[in-house]
């Protein structure tokens, strides 16, 4: 009882927290320290929302219909998907930058405005946060029925999930700053490809997409979304164990498509000295 | 616009179009919520058929391992899903069933396959209005009718206002001004 509902509480704690400890890591990195409030304005928000909304659909009559709350999830996690990207790749213009030993220029070139931190962090927890915050109601209904178990179990998940993001924060800032952002950039790459996926079968769930039954592999056999690792994986790269062939196709053209352009190596010195010069603007 | 309030404003928007789709009409469907009692291998609903409308499933999970409860309209469409229903936990899911028909019940201990299925019949028609003697169409034709009928005199009502304040006529402005917002 207290297993299973520790690993919900960390799935889902660490969906939400993952994005926003490397946004926190990739401002205290480059010097943006001013622009975290916006991160726990967007964080506040989300949590705000959620607990407000959960209470709503838990006590009173109001629900959401199947597809709108499908729709709803669907949407979200696509737009948020969109976000991560534009974040990959402020973090390869980031490291660019420095390579061109531009350093003191930093600044004026991650023109990350205060609005992006906002949604990113808003997407990355609220995404989910209703879900959450639903299934908490009914634990804390479940302790004042008697069974405190899947409360205390969901709260231990949490706490783990935001002390596994913590650790992360701790290890990814000691990186020098070119390995940091190669190292989680990549890392960001595989979980919005997992999050675009999860994003489509929300969608069709909902059959605003074909396909919920066409499978492209099923292993919960082999690893149970159920098992600690499978929670683990699915809490950081959006695993599932039933992958639909859409969502098998998305993952891996995103892959495909981002790794690479993330990846690829700074091209020409000429062009390198155009980043200079539109950064002197 | 300040960050912060856009901040507030994005919050709010989302709280007003997620009430908006909730929608808060009649229980036109049974009474109470349908107990449904879940394990690692059975799958018991209280009652297997209940009138159109807002059906409540009460789904507690007495088994050892996370489920999730499905109500399936014919050829898998999911009506309402309830997923991360912990060991332990009760939760609800109202589903609007609109049509009267034959639809499945599903539990998916481990949150996989297909689930233990069985049936459920949905009667009755809940798309259908009650309007007695048409009152109800009656009521809505004539309250139509009025507010066209006012916003028709609304409009050049204050469009003369709006003319006598642009040529600087206060006084007739003044004059104009009781009679355009009586409507």
């Amino acid at each position: 009882m207290l297993f299973s509902s520790a690993l919900i509480g960390l799935r889902e704690g660490l969906e939400a927290a993952l994005v926003v400890s490397i946004l926190v890591a990739f401002l205290v990195k480059t010097q943006r320290t001013h622009a975290l409030r916006w991160v726990w304005t967007g964080v506040g928000t989300a949590v705000a929302i959620s607990i407000a909304v959960g209470a709503i659909l838990t006590f009173t009559t109001a629900q959401l219909s199947f597809e709108a709350q499908e729709l709803l999830g669907g949407v979200l996690s696509i737009i948020a998907v969109a976000f991560v990207t534009g974040m990959i790749f402020w973090m390869r213009k980031a490291s660019r930058t420095i390579a061109a030993e531009l350093r003191g220029k930093l600044d004026e070139a991650l023109r990350l405005g205060p609005l992006a931190v906002f949604v990113l962090s808003f997407l990355a927890v609220g995404r989910e946060g209703l879900e959450t915050a639903v299934f908490f109601y009914a634990a804390v209904q479940s302790a004042q029925g008697g069974t405190a178990q899947p409360l205390i179990g969901f709260g231990i998940g949490l706490v783990v999930a935001v002390a596994l993001a913590y650790l992360l924060y701790r290890g990814a800032v000691r990186f020098d700053l070119g390995r940091f952002f190669t190292i989680t950039g990549v890392l960001l790459v595989f979980v919005a490809a997992g999050v675009l996926g999860y994003g489509l079968h929300d969608l069709q769930e909902a059959r605003f997409l074909p396909g919920l039954d066409v499978l492209a592999f099923d292993a919960s056999g082999v690893l149970p979304e159920d098992s600690w690792y499978g929670a683990l994986l699915k809490g950081i790269f959006n695993y599932s164990q039933q992958t639909t062939v859409v969502q098998a196709v998305a993952w891996v053209a995103y892959v495909a498509i981002v790794l690479p352009l993330f990846l690829r190596p700074v091209r020409s010195k000429a062009r390198r000295e155009n980043v200079g010069a539109d950064v002197k603007e | 616009m300040s960050a912060k309030s856009l901040a507030v404003l994005t919050g709010a928007g989302l709280l007003v179009v997620l009430t908006a789709c909730g929608g808060g009409e009649d229980d036109a469907g049974s009474g109470g919520a349908i107990a449904v009692t879940a394990t690692d291998t059975a799958c018991e609903v209280a009652t297997t058929s209940a009138n159109a409308g807002k059906i409540t499933f009460e789904v507690t999970n007495k088994g050892s391992k996370v489920t999730e409860f499905y109500l399936y309209a014919k050829g898998d469409r999911i009506m309402g899903e309830v997923e991360n229903i912990a060991p332990g936990l009760t939760r609800r899911l109202i589903v609007d069933v609109r049509e009267a028909g034959s639809y499945q019940t599903a539990c998916k201990p481990g949150m996989r396959g297909k689930g233990i299925r069985g049936e459920f019949t949905v009667t009755g028609s809940a798309g259908a209005q009650r309007d007695e003697g048409g009152a109800l169409a009656a009521a809505v034709r004539e309250y139509r009718g009025y507010v066209n009928d006012e916003v028709e005199q609304l409009v050049p009502r204050t469009e003369q206002f709006v003319a006598a304040v642009k040529a600087g006529q206060v006084q007739r402005a003044k004059d104009l001004f009781p009679v355009a917002r009586t409507h």
